[in-house]
Order: C-alpha cells, then sequence, then structure tokens
C-alpha cells in the first residue's frame, strides 16, 4: 500500500494565536481519510495547509512522494480540491469555467468532455450555459465537485462537500469517492455528520485544540475508547460525553 | 417606526464594522460626515459662483418665457433624474432588493413595507449624494431670480418632493428589474444604461462648452433644446413651475411623488418581495455535450481574465472613458473653429492621463476578483505570479487597444497620425508599470467595503491616482519631443532632448523598478487571504 499522503509535525500560527500544534498522519492508495473536530478545532486550517493555500509555520507535507513546499505546482496538479463555501467566479459560465480548469490542468479535451458529460448526468447539472453569479449554493457546490471529479486526481481533499446537495447527489458523490478511492485515488474529507464518517470512511483522525487526538480504524476507535457509536466516540474524545448533553438540554 | 429605525440603526452598524472586521481603526461617524461635507463644500461653491456669473452674464436670454435660469434648473432636474433613474436603479434591484440579509429580514416577524422602506432608504444614503450637487444650481438660481427667503425655503422642500418622485420610480423599476431579471442580467443592463447617461453627458458637456462663446452663440446652441427641456409631461418642468409659484407644477410634483411613493409602498407590502427570485430557473437543456477548448494554462487564464474583465461592468466603464471623453471634445470643439493644434494635443494628452489612472483601478478591480474567489486560484498548480501578470497584460492590453482605436479613428477623420500613434506606444510601458502598481495597492490599501466596484481605501486611491499622474505626465512629454517637437521650437534642443525625453525615460525606469521592489515585499499568497479566512 502506498502513501500517498504524509503530514509530519504541521503548525500554523497566526500571530500570537496557534490554530494547529502539532499534526502527523498518513493517507494510503484507496483510502478514504475522514478528519473530524469540533468547530475551531483547526480542521479547515489543516486542510488549507496541505492543499498548498496556506503556508505553515513549521511542518512538512507529501503527496504522492512530492514535498509541497519544493514542489507546489507539481502538487498542486495532482490533488483536487472541493472547499465547503465553493467562491467561484461570478461572471463565467459553468462550461467556460470547466473549459478553465480543464485547460489549466492540461487535460485531453475528449476525456474532458466524456468525463463532463457523464458527471452532469449523474449530478443532473443542466445549467453549465448559465452565469455562476446565478447559482445556488448546491449548483455551485455541484459545478466545482465535477470540476474536480472529472480530472479524477490522485488525491481529493473535501470539506464539508454534502452541504448544500441534495440527498440524491449527495448518495452518488459518495459512492463516487468510494470508486474513486477503489481506483487507487486518497481521499480526505472533513465532516460533521458523523453518519457519513461512520459509513464512509477507512480510517478517522479527530481533531481537538490543534491536536489530533485519536486516530485509526472504526474498529480501532471503538476497542480503544469502550464506545460503540462514533458520536459517542467523538464527544467522549472531545470531552462532551452523554451526560453533559443531557444535562445542557435540562437546564435550557 | 421602532423597528425602521431599528434595521437601519444596525445597517450603519454593519458598514460602521466593516473596518473593524478587517482589522483596521474605524473612521468615526463624524469624520466621514466632515469630509463628505468637505468635499461638497470644494465643489459646490466655485460651482455656485459659476451659475450665478454665467445667469447674471446670459440673463438676456430668454425662450418663450423661460430664460436660460430657468432652463438650467430644468437641465439639472432631468440630469438628477437621469442619474438616480438610470444608474441607480439597477444598483438597487442589484445591491439591495438582491442582497443576502433580504432572505434573513424576510423570516423576521417585520412588515414588508418596513423592510422595503429600510432598503429604499439605504438606496436614498448610498445614492443620493450626487443629488446634494444640484444644491449650488438651485442656490444660484434663487439669488438671480431674487428669491425671498421664504420661497426658498419652499424650493427646497419641492427639491425633497421631486427627488421623492424618482426614489418612487426607481424603486418600482427596480422591483420589476429583480423580479424578471437574473443577477447577470441586470448587470448586463447597468452597461446599457451608463452608455445612456454617456450621450447624455456628451450633450450636456458640449451645451456647457457654448457658455464659453458669445450669447447669440449660446442662444442658438440652447434654442435646439429648449422644447425637449421643457416639456409638459417632464418632472423637471413641473419642479420649474412650481417655483414660479405655479399650482399646477406645485399640485403635480406633491401628488406624484405621495402617488408613487404609495404605489410603491403597496407593492412591496402586498407580498411581492416573497416573490422574488434571484434567478430564472435553469433550462431544460442540457449543454455539456458543447465543444470545449483546451487552451495552455497561461493562456487559459489570460482568457478568463479578458472574460471577466469583459463582463464586470465597473471595468468596462473605466475602458469607455479614454474613448469617449476625446468623443467629448471633438464635439465640443466641432463647428467652433478653435485651435486645431490645441484639439489635436489634448486629446491624446487627456486620454492618455484617463488610461494612465484608470489602469491602476481597473487592474485593482480584477484582482478584486480574484480576492473575491479566495482559495481556489492556490489550489491551481500554476506559478503564484500567473494570476497578477495575467492580469496586468490584460489591463494593459485593454488600455492600449481602446486608445490605439480611438486615435486611429480620429487621426483618419482629422489627419495628423504621428503624435498620437507616438504618444500611445510611449505610454504602453507605463501603463503595465502602473497596472503592476494596480495589483500592489490592492493589498496595500484594500477599500474597507472590500468591493470589486472600490477596490481601494481613500489613500490607496489617491496614490493609484498620483502615479497614473505621473505615469502619463511622462509618456505625454515623450509623445510631444517625438510627435510634435515644433511646439517645442523655443527651447534650447539640448535642454528640450532632457527634459522631454531623457528625464521622462529615466523616471519611468525608476517608476518600475520601485514597482517591483514594493511587489516583491509582500507575501505573494496573501491576496487570497482577504476575507476569506476560517480557522476552525
Amino acid at each position: 500500500m502506498t502513501e500517498l499522503v504524509r503530514v509530519s509535525n504541521l503548525r500554523k500560527d497566526f500571530g500570537k494565536i496557534t490554530a494547529v500544534k502539532s499534526i502527523s498522519f498518513k493517507i494510503n492508495t484507496g483510502e478514504i481519510y475522514g478528519f473530524l473536530g469540533p468547530n475551531g478545532a483547526g480542521k479547515t486550517t489543516t486542510m488549507r495547509m496541505i492543499t498548498g493555500v496556506l503556508v505553515p509555520t513549521s511542518g512538512k507535507v507529501e503527496i504522492c512522494d512530492l514535498d509541497l513546499e519544493a514542489h507546489p505546482i507539481k502538487v498542486k496538479s495532482q490533488i483536487g480540491v472541493v472547499p465547503d463555501e465553493p467562491k467561484l467566479y461570478e461572471n463565467m459560465t459553468g462550461q467556460e469555467f470547466l473549459e478553465f480548469v480543464g485547460s489549466i490542468f492540461s487535460m485531453e479535451k475528449v476525456e474532458m468532455m466524456h468525463m463532463i458529460s457523464e458527471l452532469c448526468d449523474a449530478f443532473e447539472i443542466n445549467f453549465l450555459e448559465k452565469f455562476i453569479g446565478d447559482y445556488s449554493h448546491g449548483m455551485k457546490q455541484k459545478l466545482v465537485l465535477t470540476s474536480v471529479l472529472m480530472r479524477k486526481p490522485k488525491v481529493i481533499f473535501l470539506d464539508e462537500a454534502t452541504v448544500g446537495l441534495d440527498a440524491k447527489s449527495a448518495k452518488i458523490l459518495k459512492m463516487l469517492l468510494r470508486k474513486y478511492a477503489d481506483e487507487g485515488s486518497a481521499i480526505f474529507m472533513t465532516t460533521h455528520v458523523l453518519e457519513i464518517a461512520e459509513k464512509m470512511c477507512d480510517r478517522i483522525g479527530i481533531i481537538n485544540a490543534g491536536n489530533i487526538i485519536a486516530e485509526g480504524t472504526l474498529t480501532e476507535l471503538r476497542s480503544e475508547s469502550g464506545k460503540q457509536s462514533l458520536e459517542d466516540i467523538f464527544l467522549n474524545l472531545t470531552g462532551s460525553n452523554e451526560e453533559d448533553v443531557k444535562e445542557i438540554i435540562e437546564n435550557l | 417606526m421602532n423597528q425602521l429605525s431599528l434595521l437601519l440603526k444596525y445597517k450603519l452598524k454593519m458598514w460602521s464594522n466593516i473596518p473593524k472586521r478587517r482589522g483596521r481603526r474605524g473612521m468615526p461617524l463624524f469624520a466621514y460626515v466632515l469630509i463628505l461635507a468637505g468635499v461638497f463644500a470644494a465643489i459646490g461653491i466655485p460651482t455656485y459662483f459659476l451659475f450665478v456669473e454665467t445667469f447674471k452674464t446670459y440673463s438676456t436670454i430668454v425662450f418663450g418665457g423661460v430664460s436660460l435660469a430657468d432652463l438650467f434648473v430644468e437641465i439639472s432636474m432631468i440630469g438628477i433624474l437621469v442619474l438616480v433613474l438610470v444608474t441607480d436603479t439597477p444598483a438597487v434591484a442589484l445591491n439591495v432588493f438582491m442582497s443576502d440579509d433580504v432572505d434573513f429580514l424576510l423570516s423576521l416577524p417585520i412588515s414588508q413595507s418596513t423592510i422595503f422602506a429600510s432598503k429604499a432608504i439605504e438606496t436614498m444614503i448610498q445614492g443620493g449624494f450626487p443629488a446634494l450637487f444640484v444644491i449650488p444650481v438651485l442656490a444660484a438660481y434663487a439669488n438671480t431670480v431674487n428669491m425671498p427667503w421664504y420661497e426658498i425655503i419652499f424650493m427646497f422642500v419641492m427639491y425633497i418632493f421631486y427627488f421623492l418622485i424618482l426614489t418612487a420610480i426607481s424603486s418600482l423599476i427596480a422591483l420589476g428589474v429583480s423580479k424578471f431579471a437574473s443577477r447577470s442580467g441586470t448587470q448586463r443592463f447597468m452597461i446599457l444604461t451608463s452608455l445612456i447617461v454617456y450621450v447624455f453627458v456628451i450633450i450636456l458637456m458640449s451645451m456647457v462648452g457654448s457658455l464659453n462663446s458669445n450669447a447669440g452663440n449660446v442662444e442658438m446652441v440652447f434654442s435646439n433644446y429648449v422644447n425637449t427641456v421643457n416639456a409638459p409631461y417632464l418632472p423637471s418642468t413641473w419642479f420649474l413651475d412650481a417655483l414660479k409659484m405655479q399650482w399646477s407644477g406645485i399640485l403635480l410634483v406633491i401628488g406624484t411623488s405621495i402617488a408613487l411613493s404609495a404605489i410603491a409602498y403597496l407593492v412591496a407590502s402586498n407580498g411581492i418581495l416573497t416573490g422574488f427570485s434571484k434567478m430564472t430557473s435553469a433550462g431544460k437543456r442540457t449543454l455539456h455535450r458543447k465543444k470545449y477548448r483546451i487552451r495552455r494554462p497561461v493562456i487559459a487564464f489570460i482568457s478568463k481574465d479578458v472574460k471577466l474583465m469583459r463582463r464586470e461592468p465597473s471595468i468596462l466603464f473605466l475602458l469607455i472613458y479614454p474613448a469617449i471623453f476625446p468623443l467629448i471634445l471633438v464635439v465640443s470643439t466641432l463647428g467652433k473653429g478653435g485651435n486645431v493644434m490645441n484639439r489635436d494635443i489634448m486629446i491624446p494628452v487627456i486620454s492618455v492621463f484617463l488610461s494612465s489612472m484608470y489602469t491602476v483601478i481597473a487592474t485593482a478591480s480584477l484582482v478584486s476578483i480574484e480576492i473575491k474567489v479566495g482559495d481556489f486560484v492556490n489550489t491551481l498548480p500554476i506559478g503564484k505570479r500567473t494570476p497578477l501578470w495575467s492580469k496586468a497584460f490584460v489591463i494593459t492590453s485593454a488600455f492600449a487597444t481602446v486608445m490605439i482605436v480611438t486615435f486611429s479613428i480620429l487621426s483618419a477623420i482629422f489627419g495628423n497620425t504621428l503624435f498620437p500613434i507616438v504618444t500611445v506606444l510611449f505610454s504602453i510601458p507605463i501603463l503595465l508599470t502602473l497596472s503592476f502598481f494596480g495589483v500592489y495597492a490592492t493589498i496595500r490599501w484594500p477599500s474597507s467595503i472590500g468591493g470589486i466596484r472600490r477596490p481601494l481605501n481613500t489613500t490607496g486611491t489617491l496614490v493609484s491616482m498620483g502615479m497614473g499622474f505621473l505615469g502619463a505626465t511622462f509618456a505625454d512629454l515623450e509623445g510631444i519631443y517625438i510627435g510634435y517637437n515644433q511646439v517645442l521650437s523655443f527651447l534650447n534642443p539640448v535642454l528640450g532632448f532632457f527634459v522631454f525625453f531623457v528625464a521622462p525615460v529615466l523616471a519611468e525606469i525608476v517608476m518600475t523598478i520601485v514597482t517591483f521592489k514594493l511587489l516583491s515585499k509582500f507575501d505573494w499568497t496573501k491576496p487570497y487571504d482577504l476575507g476569506n479566512r476560517k480557522d476552525d
């Protein structure tokens, strides 16, 4: 099994505030890695550092055996990123946007058209001729997913990718991600929906206050914590248990 | 009323919080008021004296009972009408009725009429400032016709009613536009309407230009427009009648403003606001089988920036100015037997000045679009400088093309091609430098609103204008030396060569080096972090 993503001692300081303290993990080929954590834990900051958007204060990121700092362009040509809030060029049409992304990644035209056709059918996209500024959140999310999935990147990063998608599209996305992983890609996804993580992820990392506090397969996490559901494991590890939650509800 | 004041209070709070959110100290409200008052005084006082002088100089000109002062009041009123209806309406539709907070406000237990009223007041605050500039014209009119103080007060009350008419019509059109047009459709509507404003400006400029001529000429120019300007169906004519204490005018201004405001209020109160959709529904046609073009990455980036530039109204406006102003100059000097040499020099000089100053702002706008998109660009496998080089290249090429096309047309008509062509050629390197300075300015002095239409704060805008002015001066001096050196015959040849050629070229080189030094100092990843950092 090849390690497609290697993250070592990643740290990010914003002035006096340390958003990410020291994070290390690996993702193998064919693996879906779930990255969970409460709000403000450092998930998005970590993802932005791994995808080359944010320069880390210290630490190392290697993707497909390439050092991100030394070879940012080569690394970026191997990855696809789906942010939680798709911000796109509002004055471009969906078709122009896909053409732009395809050109930037030097895709083969025939392959690109075939993939766009397939993905548009899958996600029921029939709005590519319209300007992106007229899209809803879900439509933008589908467009970004198409722009990433059409390239079949080696590593896919998704930040809350199912938010804004209708049930059918969310289901298709989950199945597609599994298929891509089975074909050799590595998937890194953050989510607050623990059921998704429970069903989809091969391994899970839980981050809290800038540190990974638990990592492993669901079975490993269950045996370590003595809890059965991922929700209980998560709440237990992040400092809340069922009694605390009940007390909060009763006090309301 | 309480709810309305609450909505407005929090809107003001939101506006004043924007600089704080950007990590900068906000300016107190009274400072903004003082600055606006200063700007108003700086423009308004000279305007007042200019019009007093003009009205007195041409007091003998009367067109069938309508004096030149009357006509100017009507033209000013039509000007405000055009400004509010044509430019503010789509802006209202786009920024107010389609704004993100409308959905939230509609979910609150607040009546739609209150929401509508708060949005209408927001619009008046945002778009009403130009309406103040009619006040010097009205004051000059009052002075010329020796109005007693109570009539002056009455005149300004009438002006408020007049402005209400415009706001009500504008709001009604905005409601309609928002109902039927998409966001991008509204933007295109804005481009179209702005062109109408330019036509209006050209007509106005040619009229104002005639004020320097003799009384006969002024009378001839304005007599062509008097019937149109004084048409009985125009609110501006009612306004003038009201100033002359004619009951028909007073009743029409007050009655129409109350009626239209009531209609706008009723329309907004009867659920039309909730029927709004921010876009038309997606078509059934599937277009993913259309042909796609794959380009080289750098070409793809340039092509994308060209598309964004073409489709951003605020950048298009800036591109139109260097072409439209020579046209205005030509129109205003035609048939007046003016100094041809002056015209031949002035047209390229002004155009280069406008191009230089707007190059910085246009680049800043294009960079702002990229900033708005956020992290996306940083996830692409391209060099970090590619997006910025692309923008500088696109904007420089656009302004150079506008100038070349404009001067080619004018040269074909009037001859004398050398000076304009040389000036344009000399301006291209400086436009490129200024474009890079625009990139720097966007990062160094972003506006607190952070918008594409106003990408730079006041300091940034002033510095950019200053740099543009300097750059244009260098290019124009070089152009004059090479293309029109007969005007330098009074100078010693060596001195002329040094002052008009060597010094500007050296200054350009220094400006370029300084700009690139400044650019090398900042983190190229930073532009895309502005306002987009989310660290959970």
